[in-house]
């Protein structure tokens, strides 16, 4: 995240540098606003073919901040396997890949080894109650998407400011996330009616086979995963949606309601759509920076050296998010503290504090006794959220048992105890004053016969 | 003139309805049946479109469901559809779309959607739990002017099996987790201060009898008067009940609170006080002995 | 039960009579340590050993107290003289 102060005039953290690679350089004019898109955010794009040779590092370093496969994949770039696009975004880079139904597998590999499963070769994702009564009629395969129910509710990733009431254009091929990965997220699912089949013999009744179907919801048109690393993936099914043609289109998707059949139109939404989502994969928002950790004894200001158990301590935490090309003070309610060692002994919801006008930093602060357990205490804050990057602040401290003076005194148990020692101690005194002074005689008295 | 007005009209009319084209698909004798697992019909149920079921069908853990149709004709061909399924949503929170696909004969028309809820080709979702579902007949292809076909069917209930019921696989997101708050050791439970205080009076009885016991001893303070003489003799006598006495209050002090070192530095003053103190104290009180029984110094002296 | 009243007697008055004061002073002392020590186990068992330091405090102050006095009475004995030629009876 350092990155953000080094000179980079793009609005992204990650840097400026994308590669852009395409099946043939001709491409490049069908996805002409997208790519204008980019380089009015101030990205310096390089287009290659996927058949030169590419190099994403060197000397251990990214040689690119972002990259864009618009491509089917059919085989590797020269001097690239799957491993090299995996250790880019262990590097931090960003990636966003567009399939298609024609994909090669070697893009199917690549996907699968984020979770990500795209359907069979050569299928589509089909709907004969959503499909495009202009560029689907044929084969019901180009599908008018409802943005305001198919689209993720995250403010981080897809706002739904800018595509409520709006519809997508889609066609491609499905494909499935693992539910129980949490790195992984749908963002565009496919409507109730789809199901995703193979584009040939479509005269004939489709037949299920051996495989399972991927149908309705279960489809994922467009997701996205962010790494460990907070390195960001998205997966679109569909390179159309990206394109001129279907940026421009205006939807009109046949709507089936009872025994009528009607046409409506709708408004399009997908350069909005691609927009959000590229600015989401390339880090020009929904990331999380902490600033400042504070802990301390109540009534004090600088952190201690080491604390006691069962003292009072407050402890603060400020974080800023980026968006809109600025950072913002993170606004939650859900920022917890947890004090471990091993497990977890409190965890705390913390407060937030205003931080006062202009300012970038979220507050959150919280006022804890530590448990009466001694040790070595991580005070850890573990932020992770859908759409945001993944926060975890540890603070090593050590928690010392009470030294031999900071026990009560005067416990009424004792009283018989302390009265006892204090009395031995006077007895003592006593006695020693009148054993010495006290004229005793200590000669043996003479004994008679008892 | 009125023959001519209805044959306009009637011209009128099928150019108009010619014009918006698009006739639902021919889906005809819907019926639904269950079957048990010797596959002989325990329900059969007639379905006419648009209409829904009235009341929700049992299906039981072992039994089949089963949905057939006839596709009609369609300009004097059959009318083959390319999605012959039915999407059953259900009613809990989960809300789980399932896509179970039907086959239709391509001679004879007619079309059969079966879920076996014994086999374990059946959905595994359907397994999780015992709910209810929403079905929807979804009829749709690639024959222009045909419209596709949604029919809400009514409600299902399927079970879910006794034994080895599929489990839903847990999904993992991240959330705030529940709050932990820390039991402290609670306080030890302390005796009645009654009891307590009665044993301190207790513990002090015994000095009402050293009392008693040294009262019947002839003790008369002999050498002390005989010390009053020598000054130096009195002072040293003093120290050393001083100096024991300091000693003992270091010692409480540093219970109370005073850290080693000074506890440790105080001790050692003290100790050398009532060495040298007692020291004298004691030889002056031999000299006293020795004056008395007028006998040689040293020891062999039998006290 | 007769002969044990005669004897205690007579260990009794023996007692009175033939022991020198100095060391019934030291026994006098003594008694009351013990009984300061034997309350102070009674009340352990009945309050518990809470807290387990004031009350081994407490005891054992007693019970080193108890032994100091008995050492004193051993070396001012003068039946024990011979065994203790060497120290002044200051000591």
């Amino acid at each position: 995240m350092a990155l953000a102060w080094v000179a980079s005039a793009s609005s992204s953290l990650t840097g400026s540098r994308a590669l852009v690679l395409l099946d043939s350089l001709d491409d490049t004019d069908s996805y002409s606003s997208f790519l204008k898109d980019l380089e009015d955010r101030h990205y310096r794009l390089s287009i290659e073919e996927v058949g030169s040779e590419i190099k994403l590092s060197k000397n251990d370093e990214r040689n690119f901040d972002h990259l864009l496969l618009l491509t089917k994949l059919k085989s590797y770039p020269k001097g690239l396997t799957a491993k090299g696009f995996i250790e880019f975004v262990a590097d931090g880079g960003n990636l966003l890949i567009a399939a298609s139904p024609d994909m090669g597998t070697p893009l199917r590999e690549l996907a699968r080894e984020f979770d990500v499963e795209f359907d069979d070769r050569q299928t589509t994702v089909l709907d004969h109650f959503h499909y495009d009564t202009k560029l689907g009629a044929e084969k019901h395969d180009a599908i008018v998407v409802p943005a305001s129910t198919n689209v993720l509710n995250n403010e981080h990733i897809i706002p739904q400011a800018q595509v409520a009431g709006q519809s997508i254009l889609f066609r491609g091929i499905a494909h499935s996330v693992n539910p129980t990965n949490p790195l992984l997220t749908s963002v565009l699912w496919a409507p109730n009616e789809a199901y995703s089949w193979e584009t040939v013999n479509l005269s004939e009744p489709a037949k299920q086979g051996p495989l399972t179907m991927m149908a309705g919801k279960d489809i994922s048109l467009a997701s996205v995963m962010q790494a460990r690393n907070n390195a960001r993936v998205a997966f679109v099914g569909s390179t159309e949606m990206l394109s001129d043609r279907f940026f421009d289109a205006q939807p009109e998707p046949i709507s089936v309601s009872g025994a009528e059949t009607t046409t409506t139109t709708t408004k399009n939404a997908n350069r909005a759509f691609v927009a959000e989502l590229t600015k989401w994969t390339f880090q020009e928002k929904g990331v999380v920076e902490v600033r400042n950790v504070h802990h301390h004894k109540v009534g004090e200001d600088l952190a201690p050296a080491h604390y006691r158990i069962k003292e009072n301590m407050t402890y603060t935490i400020e974080m800023s998010v980026f968006h809109d090309d600025e950072w913002h003070p993170l606004i939650a309610d859900d920022v917890q503290l947890e004090l471990i060692m091993l497990d977890p002994y409190i965890r705390k919801t913390l407060d937030r504090i205003d931080g006062g006008e202009g300012s970038t930093l979220g507050i959150y602060t919280t006022t804890v006794q530590l448990p009466d357990q001694y040790g070595v205490f991580k005070f850890t804050v573990n932020y992770k959220r859908l759409g945001l990057t993944y926060i975890e602040s540890i603070t090593t401290v050590g928690i010392h048992p009470l030294r031999h003076d900071q026990y009560p005194r005067f416990i009424s148990q004792a009283k018989p105890y302390y009265t006892s020692a204090a009395s031995m101690a006077v007895g003592f005194l006593v006695f020693s004053f009148i054993y010495l002074w006290g004229g005793l005689d200590s000669s043996a008295k003479t004994t008679k016969k008892a | 003139m009125l023959l001519r007005a209805t044959s306009l009209a009637v011209v009128v009319g099928a150019l108009a309805s010619a014009v918006t084209a698009a006739s639902l698909w021919p889906v005809n004798d819907i019926t639904l049946s269950i079957l048990d697992k010797a596959r002989s019909q325990t329900k059969e149920l007639h379905l006419d479109y648009p209409t829904a079921l009235s009341t929700p069908v049992l299906a039981q853990a072992g039994e089949v469901v089963k949905l057939s149709f006839k596709i009609g004709e369609h300009n004097g061909k059959k009318a083959l559809p390319h999605q012959a399924m039915i999407r059953f949503q259900s009613k809990d929170e989960y809300a789980d779309s399932i896509m179970v696909v039907g086959s239709v004969s391509k001679s004879s028309g007619r079309g059969r959607i079966e879920i076996d809820l014994a086999s374990s080709t059946a959905d595994e979702r359907f397994k999780y739990n015992t709910r209810q579902y929403n079905m929807e007949l979804l009829i749709g292809g690639y024959i222009q002017d045909l419209d596709s076909f949604k029919y809400d069917l009514g409600t299902i209930e399927i079970e879910a099996p006794a034994s080895n019921p599929a489990i839903r696989p847990a999904r993992v997101a991240y959330t705030a987790q529940p709050e932990i708050h820390h039991q402290f050791r609670p306080d030890q439970k302390l005796i009645n201060v009654v009891v307590s205080g009665t044993f301190t009076a207790l513990v002090l009885a015994p000095w009402l009898i050293l009392a008693l016991l040294w009262s019947r001893l002839n003790i008369r303070f002999e050498p002390l008067r005989a010390l009053a003489q020598n000054p130096k003799d009195i002072f040293m006598a003093l120290l050393f009940m001083v100096s024991l006495f300091s000693i003992e209050t270091t010692l409480y002090s540093y219970w109370v609170g005073v850290t080693l070192f000074p506890t440790l530095q105080q001790l050692g003053v003290w100790s050398v006080v009532a060495a040298v103190s007692g020291r004298s104290a004691l030889s002056a009180l031999q000299k006293r002995r020795l004056q008395r029984t007028g006998g040689d110094s040293g020891a062999k002296k039998e006290l | 039960m007769d002969e044990v009243k005669v004897a205690t007697t007579k260990l009794v008055q023996n007692y009175v009579r033939d022991t020198p004061s100095s060391l019934k002073l030291i026994d006098a002392y003594m008694v009351y340590i013990l009984l300061t020590g034997i309350i102070q186990f009674v009340y352990v068992v009945i309050a518990g050993t809470f807290p387990n330091n004031a009350f081994l405090a407490g005891f054992i102050s007693t019970v080193a107290s108890f032994i100091l006095a008995a050492n004193l009475r051993i070396q001012s004995n003068p039946k024990n003289a011979s065994q203790f030629k060497t120290t002044s009876p200051e000591r």
